[in-house]
C-alpha cells in the first residue's frame, strides 16, 4: 500500500512538473524612437502583424511613435537573428505618416524559431486622424477627436472617449467602446460588441456575435442589423425615442410601455413600431435575425 | 436802319441784377488763379524725364510675365522650406535592450489537431448521406465550418511567423470551441 502511495505521490510531481515547465528566455528589444511634427491634416497610418497598438492624444503638435520589436527565444543567438527578421517602417509621405511591421524573411532561410512581437505607443494631437490596420494583436486608442478608422481580424479593438467619425471593421476580433460620441459605423463578424455611453449616430452590422450597448442622453440615432447575434439596448428612456424593432427566429424583450406596440407578435416574426405623442430624442431601427432582441429601460 | 433798330430793341430789352452768390463764386475763382500764378516753378532733374521715357518705352507684357515668375518661385520656396523645416523636425532613432525572463513552456503544446478524425468522419457520413447533406440547412452549417477552417488556418500560419504565444492559443481555443459545436449540430442532423 505504501509502496503504491508513493508510486501516485511521484507520478503528480511529473505531472505538475511537467505542467509547470518555466523556461528562462532571452528578450532581445529592438526600440525605435521616432517623432514628427504635425500640421493640419496629417494623417497617421499604421499597419500593423501581430502588434500592440496603443494610441492616445497629448496636447503637443506633435507625432511620437514608440516601437517595440521583441524577441524571445532560450537560445539569445536565435533571439537576435529573428529579431531582425521583425521589420519595420516609419516614412511620412506629404501629409499621411505609414507606419508597419511585418516578417522579412528570405527564400530558403531556416523558419522563424523565437516569439516575435511588436508594441506601438502612439501619441498624436487630438485633432489627427488615425487609421489603424492589424492583424492579431490588439488594438487600444483613447481620446481622439476627428477622424478614427480601426479595420482588425483576429485584434481585440478597446477604445475609450472618442469623438467624430467613427468606422470600425473587425473579424474574430472583439469591440469593447466607452463614451463615443459622433457619426460611428461598425462592421462585426464572429465578434462580440460592447459599447458603453454612446451618444450621436451609429449604424451597427453584426453577424455571428454579441452586441450590448449602453445608452447615453444623446443618443440620436441607433441603426442595427443583426444575423445571428443576440442585442442587448440598455439604459433608455422607451417613451422618449421612436422605434422600429423587429426579430425573426429569435426572441424580443422590450420594456412593459412598448408591450402594446406590437405590429406582428408570432413565432417567426415580432415588429414593435412606436412613435412617441411627444418630442423624442432617438430613431432606434434595430432588425435581428436568428437572434434575441432585449431592450431594458433605465 | 436795321442796325438802329437793332440798338433800340437791345434797349428796350429789361434789366435783371443777378445773385449775389454769383459774384462770390467769380471772385473766389479769380482769387485762385491768382494763388496758382503766385506759385513758384521748378525745372525737374534730367534722371526725371530719363526714367519716365524709359517706361514709356518698356513692354508691359513682360514685366508682368516676370511677375508671375517671381510670385511661382516664392510659392515654390515656400512649400520647399516648409517641407524642409516639417522634414527637419522628423527623427527615427534605434537602440536594442537585452533583458532574461521565463515563460511556462510545458502548456504550449499543439494539441488542437488530434481530434481530426471527426470532421474526416463527418465527410465519410456525407458521402453517404447526400441527400442530408445537400440540405440548405446543413450547407450553411458547412460554410460555418469552412469559414471557422480558415480562421484555423489562419492563426496556425501566424504561429508558424510569430512563434506560439498565449493569445494564438487562446483565439485557437475560441475557434475550436465553435468548430466542435458546428460539428455537434451537423451530426446531429445526419
Amino acid at each position: 500500500m505504501r509502496t503504491v502511495f508513493l508510486f501516485i505521490f511521484i507520478l503528480s510531481i511529473g505531472v505538475l512538473t511537467a505542467q509547470e515547465q518555466r523556461t528562462p528566455v532571452n528578450v532581445v528589444t529592438k526600440r525605435v524612437n521616432a517623432s514628427f511634427s504635425y500640421t493640419n491634416g496629417t494623417e497617421v497610418n499604421l499597419e500593423g502583424e501581430n502588434a500592440q497598438v496603443f494610441v492616445e492624444s497629448w496636447d503637443k503638435n506633435s507625432i511620437s511613435i514608440e516601437i517595440e520589436l521583441i524577441s524571445k527565444h532560450p537560445d539569445k543567438a536565435i533571439a537576435e537573428r529573428d529579431l531582425n527578421r521583425l521589420a519595420y517602417g516609419t516614412k511620412r509621405f506629404k501629409q499621411k505618416i505609414f507606419i508597419r511591421n511585418y516578417i522579412s524573411q528570405e527564400e530558403g532561410e531556416a523558419a522563424t524559431e523565437a516569439v516575435l512581437q511588436a508594441k506601438y505607443y502612439i501619441k498624436v494631437p487630438e485633432q489627427c486622424p488615425v487609421y489603424l490596420k492589424n492583424y492579431f494583436g490588439l488594438t487600444q486608442v483613447k481620446n481622439l477627436a476627428n477622424n478614427l478608422r480601426i479595420y482588425s481580424e483576429f485584434s481585440t479593438i478597446a477604445i475609450e472617449d472618442i469623438k467624430g467619425i467613427v468606422d470600425m471593421r473587425t473579424r474574430f476580433g472583439d469591440i469593447t467602446a466607452n463614451r463615443l460620441n459622433g457619426d460611428v459605423a461598425i462592421n462585426a463578424r464572429r465578434s462580440d460588441v460592447f459599447l458603453y455611453e454612446v451618444s450621436g449616430n451609429y449604424d451597427i452590422d453584426s453577424e455571428y456575435g454579441k452586441l450590448e450597448i449602453m445608452a447615453a442622453n444623446e443618443l440620436i440615432n441607433l441603426n442595427i442589423n443583426a444575423n445571428k447575434t443576440d442585442v442587448l439596448l440598455y439604459n433608455i428612456d422607451p417613451m422618449k425615442h421612436q422605434y422600429a424593432l423587429q426579430t425573426q427566429y429569435g426572441q424580443m424583450t422590450v420594456p412593459e410601455e412598448l408591450q402594446y406596440s406590437f405590429t406582428e407578435n408570432t413565432q417567426q416574426r415580432r415588429k414593435v413600431n412606436f412613435v412617441p405623442s411627444t418630442e423624442y430624442y432617438a430613431n432606434i431601427s434595430i432588425q435581428v435575425a436568428f437572434g434575441d432582441l432585449v431592450i431594458k429601460k433605465k | 436802319m436795321s442796325d438802329k433798330h437793332l440798338k433800340d430793341g437791345l434797349r428796350r430789352l429789361p434789366e435783371y441784377t443777378p445773385d449775389g452768390r454769383v459774384w462770390e463764386n467769380i471772385d473766389s475763382e479769380l482769387h485762385l488763379q491768382t494763388a496758382i500764378e503766385q506759385l513758384p516753378t521748378y525745372e525737374p532733374p534730367e534722371t526725371i524725364w530719363e526714367n519716365i521715357s524709359t517706361e514709356l518705352h518698356a513692354k508691359p507684357r513682360v514685366r508682368r510675365l516676370w511677375r508671375r515668375v517671381a510670385a511661382v518661385a516664392a510659392m515654390f520656396l515656400l512649400t520647399i522650406g516648409t517641407y524642409w523645416w516639417t522634414m527637419s523636425n522628423d527623427s527615427i532613432q534605434e537602440k536594442i535592450i537585452y533583458a532574461t525572463e521565463t515563460i511556462d513552456s510545458g502548456i504550449f503544446q499543439e494539441d488542437w489537431n488530434t481530434d481530426e478524425d471527426g470532421f474526416q468522419e463527418l465527410a465519410k457520413l456525407c458521402s453517404q448521406k447526400v441527400f442530408v447533406c445537400k440540405q440548405p440547412s446543413f450547407q450553411i452549417l458547412k460554410g460555418e465550418i469552412d469559414e471557422l477552417n480558415d480562421a484555423k488556418a489562419s492563426i496556425e500560419a501566424a504561429m508558424k511567423k510569430y512563434g506560439k504565444q498565449a493569445e494564438f492559443i487562446l483565439q485557437m481555443k475560441d475557434i475550436e470551441q465553435e468548430r466542435s459545436k458546428v460539428l455537434k449540430e451537423m451530426f446531429a442532423m445526419i
